[in-house]
């Protein structure tokens, strides 16, 4: 399978030099080439993934837990409690138990607003025409140093993201987008790498991104464990009552 | 198919042909090594241009002289820079009214004193200031104003003052009629006559008011005034301009400033220079003039203080920024001082931008030599910005204390002093002022530290007693034969380092004293040209006479002397000679009359010496004084005999180019347009800009002891590039592999932190350097494919912990807070102070760079602090305690966790029988007490509940947040509770006995608990060794291995 990708990702670099200039429908081919083919990307119904949060000194185990069409389960550890934020398709909710507060509430809109970005898990490129997203080819630049192609995607609800792929593999290497918390806009900024294979067929996937608030590092994120299409209830997303949600927060491991 | 085979062909072909190709070495090949800026903003620097948004919380852009674009989004508390890759030198800035996200910026600024830097052209951006678009008049080298029409956002006038130092056709008053696509020169008069102000009619842009004036700069003279100079006024759009004549003085004129009342558009004043110089009034759209106030603030330097204003609902309320900002209150009769009476103020003088917001006149913002200051009663009182770092350095050095301080001195802000690093960073309270005037070099005495030297304008020397606040007046003057001293604005002070207890000073002569300037000795006979035509400062300022010292010419600028022999000594002038002494100034020679391609006369704006070879050294010369932009720099390894022009011609004029210490083909550059670096002697050259924004660098470094790169920007404060010693081992060879291992410093275990303060969002606070460990490496490319990590092995080779490695192309550097990962709690209610695992125990690390299939390796070394009042065997006690305290919890832990598994997996279970239930209830109820008996478990925000997990976070926390041995008392806590977690453990081992094989004989032998291991849990969370040792090919710092 790695011989696969090696070959798609040589056939990708070579391409480039062959055609100087590229249309978007040309760069958003070869990205979809690169991640696996249409077909691995749409065939993804759940998806499960264990790793964790580096901030400085301070690691924290997480897992993201998605399922198609828009589910989403996020949980995080600190010191034995375990922070939840979900989204079960209507409702947006989370439980952070770590001042003594271990029932669950609603999220405010900029975090379901972000929750529900999680949910997008093929990314702006992929379908865009059907999700409402334009999507405009703004030319080369670099990112640290690497030759990147910036793809500029504006959502149905005006929010946009500019997405930078590598030249010459045609995945991600970057995004950057503005993000809402508190009322206040700040520049996210997500650096991808790591890519490893995941899945039958299978698509590389980031398994590090490093991500930056205006600039300024804030956490890496690194995925241990990776599934596509495993048994998830949908339970898993409903904002649980309150005489559970202590359960919920405690860590068994 | 064919297209499918030629693919593949290429893509066999590429990776030949790339290994082929030369590294390429640019900004990125620095990669992470960072700048980081240590302002300081507690004095800020010269604002130039100001706009806003008007409403209740304007966002505001502050347009500063060399310092780049500043943003305000919460009305002037915090600010952001939003121009860092373009042209720093800011001279209008302009809101449309017609859409607020369309922000127009004119680069140059137009106050042109003798330090004012260039612009390149016109700059639009459309969202805010997020992205730019150059939009060209790129030679017109400074902009005095830009107005939008009021009915068309396409519609846009740009008052172009122009080059300050040369004829030039590229200035005036320029039309777009297309936002900037084109662009139209509608009214120009000759090459040395440009556009100072322009308004525009807010009810009918057709109405256009521009002042023209004709100047000129040269290095020894300013002239402000002549024929050209005149008021012009369009009522057609800019199509044609007639001068207006009525009532303004008939004689020549200077510097015109406009202003125009919003509030009855028909009234225009204007502060015209003239022999008299005086604010003029029109009621009747600048038909006919009245001449009002002539009162001092409103005449001085008309060519730096080129401000008007009018409040915007009151037409006969005039505000005049000046020396200080003045106002009239009687359409201009009469002015008054809003600062009590003029010279108590409590704002920095010399103003240059006044916004009054159009919702709300009673909200002002001003813009000084010192900053920014906002009024909310009319200029009653003023608030300070303090998150604005745009203080301009000249020059900058650094005494040899840890943290070292740094010392410089600023244009019009006196000199400073500050630390390098600070607990929490560095704040306004940690910048001490040691000097006065306008600053330039400051150095502290090499031998008591207690002394500091400064300087301000026009060679005026001091000593400084830091302890007691006292100032001594030291400067040479002429002895004997010896003609009146001229001194340089900037004048060269060179405090030894070859000869500790020697200072050097230059006027036109060399002067050497021995004993801190209490007196001076004569060592050279003057070395500069004495030419009488470059010594026209007594009549400098053209209409008006401004001998500031700003034009004093025919001056020693630069002193360097060898540190490889302390005889040899350099000087450098600002007419263009160079002289070398070889035997301490008892003779010199003329070495620069060898250097061939640098126009006769050129300023020498810095000598260094090399490093590595005594006859070596570099010399840039600056011509921008005389229109020349170029970038000089030269190389001598013969004394002077002969010299090599480096390859360096775009890169801004040159301020000051330095050879590292360390490695010799290793050369730093100052321009005016950033800091350039070569690595291979000067033959090629890469802009560094991780950090740090386009802004000139007049002076740098090179830190021995701690490696750092220090630079004296001129309009962005002092930065520092920590370390460089992964550059210096960066060697060209090296560039070449894949994956180079690169040294650092040792990293010092920093001491102490940051203790409880709340100082809001509006202070500016000084980057810290990185106070944890830090490995060093460089990628050829950036890391795409599997996974990259870095290990940090102990003595053992066991892996101590796992880092994220940095993955971009070039120089990347990874933080290790060397500490273990923090233990792991039992889940409870409350958190504990115990974020962080215990620090290591200082020494040498390995470390270990899996890459893919390949494994690199290199060490770092941990040093204590160097003001440490620790023992080392008191730190190892506190290491000791601390990983006896961690163990402790994470026993507890895996104990509370095996037993909540236990109750986990009976929960999984639904075909319990009814005994088995039974006996499953008994044991939750079992855990849930005993989980009780050791962890807090109420639920609340403040509960006060503390039990044995929370009391050992707590002394843990404590223990290991101090470098020192441990208390007794916490010595005895420490036994208590570990007594405690003993029991605990036997506690639930006691349960698991009693009630584990009942249990497992009721669910059956296929259904039995499996019980959690210690093993398992131990690598589940990471606090076991993750994998095996590690081959054991260590090496010396640096060099690395290929598995």
């Amino acid at each position: 399978m790695k011989k696969q990708l090696i070959l798609m990702v040589g056939l990708l670099g070579s391409s480039l030099t062959v055609s100087a200039e590229q249309s978007l429908d040309e760069v958003l081919a070869e990205y979809v080439e690169a991640r696996g083919g249409l077909e691995a990307i749409e065939n993804t119904k759940t998806m499960r993934t264990t790793g964790k949060m580096v901030m400085g000194p301070m690691e924290a185990p997480f897992s993201f837990t998605y399922k198609a069409p828009d589910k989403v389960y996020t949980t995080f550890e600190v010191q034995g409690m375990k922070g939840i934020q979900a989204y079960d398709g209507e409702t947006g909710w989370q439980l952070m138990p770590f001042m003594g507060k271990p029932d669950p509430v609603l999220m405010s809109d900029d975090e379901l607003k972000q929750v529900k970005n999680q949910g997008e898990i093929e990314g702006p490129l992929i379908n865009a025409e059907a999700k409402g997203t334009t999507l405009e080819l703004i030319g080369s630049t670099e990112i640290e140093g690497t030759p990147v192609i910036e793809i500029k995607a504006t959502k149905k609800n005006g929010d946009v993201i500019h997405v930078f792929l590598d030249e010459e593999y045609k995945l991600e290497v970057m995004t950057r987008a503005k993000v809402s918390a508190m009322g206040q806009e700040v520049e996210a900024e997500t650096y991808f790498s790591d890519y490893k294979e995941v899945g039958d067929p299978a698509s590389p996937v980031a398994h590090s991104m490093a991500v930056k608030i205006n600039g300024n590092m804030m956490q890496n994120m690194i995925l241990e464990v990776i599934e596509f299409n495993v048994d998830v209830s949908d339970d898993l997303f409903a904002m649980p009552v309150a005489e559970t949600a202590q359960d919920a927060a405690e860590v068994t491991d | 198919m064919k297209k499918f085979t030629s693919m593949i062909l290429a893509g066999l072909l590429v990776p030949a042909i790339n290994e082929a190709k030369p590294v390429k070495v640019d900004s990125y090949t620095f990669g992470g090594l960072q700048a980081r800026s240590i302002g300081p903003a507690v004095m800020s620097g010269r604002i130039s241009a100001l706009d806003a948004t008007h409403g209740d919380v304007p966002v505001i852009y502050v347009g500063t002289a060399s310092g780049g674009l500043w943003k305000s989004k919460d009305g002037g508390i915090g600010f952001e820079a939003i121009f860092d890759e373009h042209n720093q030198s800011i001279g209008a800035v302009q809101v449309d009214d017609n859409n607020p996200e369309l922000v127009w910026v004119g680069t140059g600024e137009s106050w042109v004193r003798n330090t004012v830097s260039v612009g390149d052209g016109v700059y639009l951006s459309k969202d805010g200031g997020d992205q730019w678009q150059h939009l060209g008049l790129q030679t017109t080298e400074r902009i005095a104003a830009i107005e939008v029409s009021s009915q068309s956002s396409d519609t846009a006038f740009v008052c172009a003052t122009g080059a300050l130092w040369n004829d030039s056709a590229e200035r005036g008053v320029y039309r777009t009629t297309d936002q900037g696509s084109s662009w139209e020169k509608v009214l120009y008069l000759d090459e040395r006559t440009g556009c100072s102000d322009l308004v525009m009619d807010p009810n009918n842009p057709n109405i256009i008011y521009a002042g023209m004036w004709e100047f000129r700069r040269y290095p020894d003279y300013f002239t402000s005034g002549g024929k050209g100079s005149g008021l012009y006024r369009s009522v057609d759009g800019g199509d044609s301009w007639q001068e207006m004549t009525n009532g303004l003085p008939a004689s020549e004129k200077g510097r015109i400033a406009l202003a125009i009342a919003d509030s009855q558009s028909t009234t225009v004043y204007a502060t015209v220079e003239s022999e008299n110089t005086a604010l003029y009034r029109s009621d009747d759209m600048g038909k006919n003039w009245q001449r009002k106030s002539d009162a001092g603030m409103v005449q001085m330097r008309p060519f730096y203080f080129g401000e008007l204003q009018v409040d915007p609902a009151d037409p006969e309320r005039v505000y005049k920024p000046s020396f200080i900002t003045v106002t009239s209150v009687d359409g201009g009769e009469t002015f008054s001082s809003m600062f009590s009476g003029g010279f108590s103020i409590p704002v920095h003088p010399d103003h240059h931008a006044l916004w009054i917001n159009k919702d709300n006149p009673n909200q002002l913002v001003l813009g000084t030599d010192g900053g920014v200051y906002i009024s909310y009663n009319k200029g009653g009182n003023w608030r300070m910005v303090g998150t604005l770092p745009v203080s301009q350095f000249y020059h900058v050095s650094h005494d040899d204390q840890w943290p070292y301080h740094v010392y410089g001195g600023l244009q019009d802000n006196g000199s400073w002093e500050g630390p390098s690093r600070a607990p929490g960073g560095i704040k306004p309270g940690d910048w001490n002022s040691i000097g006065m005037g306008d600053g330039f070099w400051a150095f502290v005495d090499k031998h008591d530290h207690n002394i500091i030297y400064s300087e301000y304008q026009g060679g005026k020397l001091l000593r400084l007693n830091r302890t007691v606040g006292e100032l001594k007046n030291i400067p040479p003057v002429a002895q004997g034969e010896e003609e009146d001293l001229r001194f340089n604005w900037n004048t060269p002070l060179l405090v030894s380092e070859a000869k500790p207890g020697t200072i050097y000073y230059g006027s036109q002569y060399l002067h050497r004293s021995t004993d801190r300037g209490e007196s001076w000795q004569t060592i050279s006979p003057d070395l500069t040209t004495d030419d009488d035509k470059r010594q026209r400062q007594a009549t400098t300022g053209g209409l008006t006479i401004d001998n500031s010292t700003a034009e004093n010419n025919a001056t020693i600028y630069t002193i360097a002397e060898s540190l490889l022999d302390p005889d040899l000594l350099w000087v450098g002038s600002d007419d263009g000679l160079i002289h070398l002494s070889r035997n301490g100034g008892d003779q010199w020679q003329n070495v620069g009359k060898n250097i061939k391609g640098v126009p006769k006369g050129t300023w020498v704006s810095r000598i260094t010496a090399g490093f590595h070879n005594a006859g070596t050294a570099f010399v840039t010369f600056d011509g921008h004084r005389s229109g020349d932009m170029k970038t000089h720099t030269y190389r001598t390894d013969d004394y002077g005999h002969s010299w090599q022009r480096l390859a360096a011609e775009d890169l801004g004029y040159a301020w000051v180019l330095k050879q590292d210490r360390v490695n010799p083909d290793l050369l730093f550059l100052g321009t005016e347009m950033g800091l350039y670096i070569s690595m291979d002697g000067g033959a090629n050259w890469a802009r560094f800009k991780e950090n740090l924004p386009k802004v000139a660098v007049h002076d740098l470094v090179i830190h021995p002891t701690e490696h750092d790169v220090i630079l004296a920007t001129h309009g962005r404060g002092v930065y520092i590039i920590d370390d460089i010693s992964p550059l210096r081992a960066l060697t060209r060879e090296k560039l070449t592999e894949n994956v180079v291992m690169l040294p650092s410093r040792p990293s010092v275990m920093v001491e102490g932190a940051a203790l409880q303060s709340f100082s809001g969002g509006d202070d500016f606070i000084g980057d810290n350097p990185s106070e944890v460990a830090v490995i060093s490496y460089y990628l050829k490319k950036r890391h795409m494919f599997g996974d990259m990590k870095i290990n940090i092995l102990d003595e053992n080779d066991e892996i101590i912990t796992t880092l994220v490695a940095g993955k971009r192309r070039g120089i990347n550097r990874v933080d290790w807070p060397m500490r273990l990962k923090a233990p792991k709690f039992p889940p409870s209610t409350s958190l504990v102070p115990g974020f962080v695992g215990p620090r290591v125990a200082e020494g040498t690390y390995k470390v270990e760079l899996i890459k893919g299939k390949k494994t690199y390796y290199s060490t770092v070394e941990l040093v204590p602090d160097p003001r440490s009042e620790h023992s080392r065997e008191d730190r190892l006690a506190q290491q000791k305690l601390s990983m006896q305290l961690y163990d402790a919890i994470n026993d507890l832990t895996f104990r509370l966790s095996q037993l909540k598994d236990v109750v986990t997996q009976l929960d999984e279970r639904s075909d319990l029988s009814r005994s088995a239930e039974k006996k499953a209830e008994q044991f939750e109820q079992a855990y849930n007490d005993l989980n009780a008996r050791f962890t807090a478990t109420k639920k609340g925000m403040i509960t006060g509940e503390s039990k044995l997990r929370e009391q050992l976070g707590t002394l843990f926390g404590n223990v290991v947040g101090y470098s020192g041995r441990p208390s007794q008392t916490q010595y005895q806590q420490a036994e208590e509770l570990i007594a405690e977690v003993s029991v605990a453990l036997d506690a639930g081992q006691a349960l698991l006995d009693k009630q584990l094989s009942g249990l497992n004989k009721a669910l059956g032998d296929e259904a039995a608990i499996q019980l959690l291991d210690r093993a398992t849990w131990d690598e589940k969370n990471g606090l076991g060794l993750a994998t095996p040792p590690v081959n054991k090919a260590w090496l010396v710092n640096g060099a690395h291995i290929h598995h």
